[in-house]
């Protein structure tokens, strides 16, 4: 006797099941409880795992750049000049480092560091933006108009 | 003037120096911001500019910096060098990595000629925006060219049946940093430096 | 490690004491002051793993200055947890309590509400008045500049002050000062 229809209920999910689900199990290796074993559970996780670590490469960058900022602020505090002056006073005198190399020179060359602050403070000085006030110390650091002439 | 600033910009010798021995001059911090009007009636700031005592004291730091220089005492070197759009600062020996495109390949030997800042433990050069062209000799090798692990750019929007994922592996050029060192003396340009990188067609 | 880079390193992550006298000063803003250095963000080498924190002793915190009519306005709230257990308490009335308590408050809520914060807290000691135990007297290294310059009174001048200061116009001496 043949049985055409039992062979009907027999429902066949596909040969590939095992690789295709142990691809997500093998990023779900390390999280907590079913979310590593079953994988209706798992296959939800590693989506959200997947979401966060595409979206924290761009807050990663925002982060150093935050932490980079935090440094130079500091740095600038020990040498009595705002942030937005350095900045300013650096830009004006044509001195592009950027937030990470100043702030590791902050950390690592602070004698470097110094001058830089010393040329921001007699660039904001002679240019006459707020925040700086003449100091006695400040005409020690000899420019003689070399930081305004353009070439 | 007893004490003077170690430090300087590249390009002192752009200053207007006058031929008189005392110089009265007026800083133009008012007239560099022709919109404000001053009303007060405060003096406008001067100083009185002594051009023998200032060569004097410039020449002074240019001869100690240069005899360090000429008899290479100045110990180890760092450099604040830009690559692609990135700036990096660099010693001696340092590892460094480029990502993206990069047409140099394994074992080329590189000079880095965009040097915003170069110094030691006793001197710097601070480039506006970068240091004269062949005063600092930053020597690389390209020493691996690879690509990057494989990094998972995955969307998703909740309920909407909106799914995307896309591998992709950035190449990166590994450079080790050979050595950092002054080519010539400090403010003394010679006439053709700077060239020998140059590739002439 | 040579000798000279061992006391370097150890120099540079040393945790430091530093003493604010916070009478006549703003709660906070001297919040936004105390809580750099709490944080260490004073110092280059600062990140917030980094644990490089110093510690900060405030004194006179019963003599801090709230702006305009705070002092009557501003109200903290507690919640004991239990039903009915919710209280408004006004400025005036929490520093009659415990005249510590706005300043910490200040700080505590100037600072970002994360699971550091606590720990950072533990390195703020506030006193009423200026009587700092010795033992932690013993460690300040540095004082903190006040945001606003405390003022003196006419009696907390010395008479050759008086005496110095510049006048306008002499008064005649049959002269009555009401």
């Amino acid at each position: 006797m043949v049985f055409t229809t039992v062979i009907n209920f027999v429902r066949a999910r596909g040969p590939d099941e095992i690789w295709r689900k142990r691809r997500i199990f093998k990023l779900a290796a390390h999280f907590i409880g079913r979310r590593r074993n079953c994988y209706s559970i798992a296959v939800r996780n590693v989506h959200r795992a997947l979401v966060y670590a595409t979206k924290g490469r761009k807050l990663k960058r925002e982060d150093m750049a935050n932490l980079w900022e935090t440094r130079v602020r500091a740095g600038c505090e020990q040498h009595n000049i705002s942030y937005e002056s350095f900045r300013e006073g650096l830009a004006r005198c044509n001195i592009l480092l950027n937030r990470r190399t100043l702030a590791d020179l902050a950390c690592w060359e602070p004698y470097s560091f110094k001058s830089l602050t010393d040329i921001a403070k007699r660039r904001t000085l002679d240019d006459g933006l707020a925040g700086i006030n003449a100091d006695k110390y400040l005409d020690r650091i000899i420019t003689r108009g070399s930081l305004n002439t353009e070439k | 003037m007893a004490l003077f600033l170690k430090r300087f910009c590249s390009q002192f010798k752009n200053l207007q120096l006058n031929t008189s021995n005392t110089l009265l001059r007026n800083i133009q911090a008012i007239s560099l911001i022709p919109s404000i009007q001053n009303y007060s009636n405060t003096p406008t700031p001067f100083e009185v500019v002594d051009t023998e005592e200032d060569n004097k004291a410039k020449n002074q730091i240019l001869n100690k910096v240069n005899s360090l220089v000429a008899d290479k005492t100045h110990g180890r070197l760092f450099a604040v060098v830009h690559v692609t759009g990135k700036q990096f600062k660099i010693t001696d020996g340092d590892v460094i990595v480029i990502e993206g495109y990069w047409p140099p390949d394994v074992g080329d030997k590189i000079t880095l000629d965009k040097v915003l800042m170069a110094g030691s433990a006793d001197f710097t050069l601070i480039g506006r925006p970068i240091v004269e062209k062949g005063l600092v000799r930053v020597q690389a090798t390209v020493i691996e060219k690879t690509l990057s692990h494989t990094k998972t750019h995955f969307r998703k929007k909740r309920r909407k049946q909106y799914m995307r994922i896309n591998f992709y592996r950035v190449p990166q050029t590994y450079l080790r940093i050979n050595e950092i060192s002054f080519q010539d003396e400090i403010n003394n340009p010679k006439e053709v430096r700077g060239l020998e990188t140059a590739i002439f067609s | 490690m040579s000798v000279l880079k061992r006391v370097q390193q150890w120099a540079t992550f040393a945790r430091i004491w530093h003493l604010y006298d916070a009478a006549w000063q703003n709660p906070f803003y001297s919040a936004e002051l105390l809580k750099k250095y709490l944080m260490g963000a004073h110092k280059p080498i600062y990140h917030p793993m980094n644990d490089c924190g110093d510690h900060v002793i405030v004194i006179n915190s019963s003599d801090i200055a709230l702006p305009g009519d705070e002092w009557k306005k501003r109200v903290y709230f507690h919640h004991t947890g239990y039903p009915g257990g919710a209280s408004w308490t006004l400025a005036w009335e929490l520093h009659k309590k415990d005249p510590t308590l706005v300043l910490k408050k200040a700080v505590y809520n100037s600072m970002d509400g994360n699971l550091q914060r606590r720990y950072t807290m533990e390195r703020l000691h506030i006193f009423p008045d200026a009587n700092v135990p010795s033992n932690l007297l013993s460690n300040i290294s540095n004082q903190i500049k006040q945001l606003r310059p405390k003022p003196k009174r006419l009696d907390e001048y010395t008479e050759k002050e008086i005496q110095e200061f510049p006048k306008l116009i002499d008064l005649p001496k049959n002269h009555i000062l009401r």
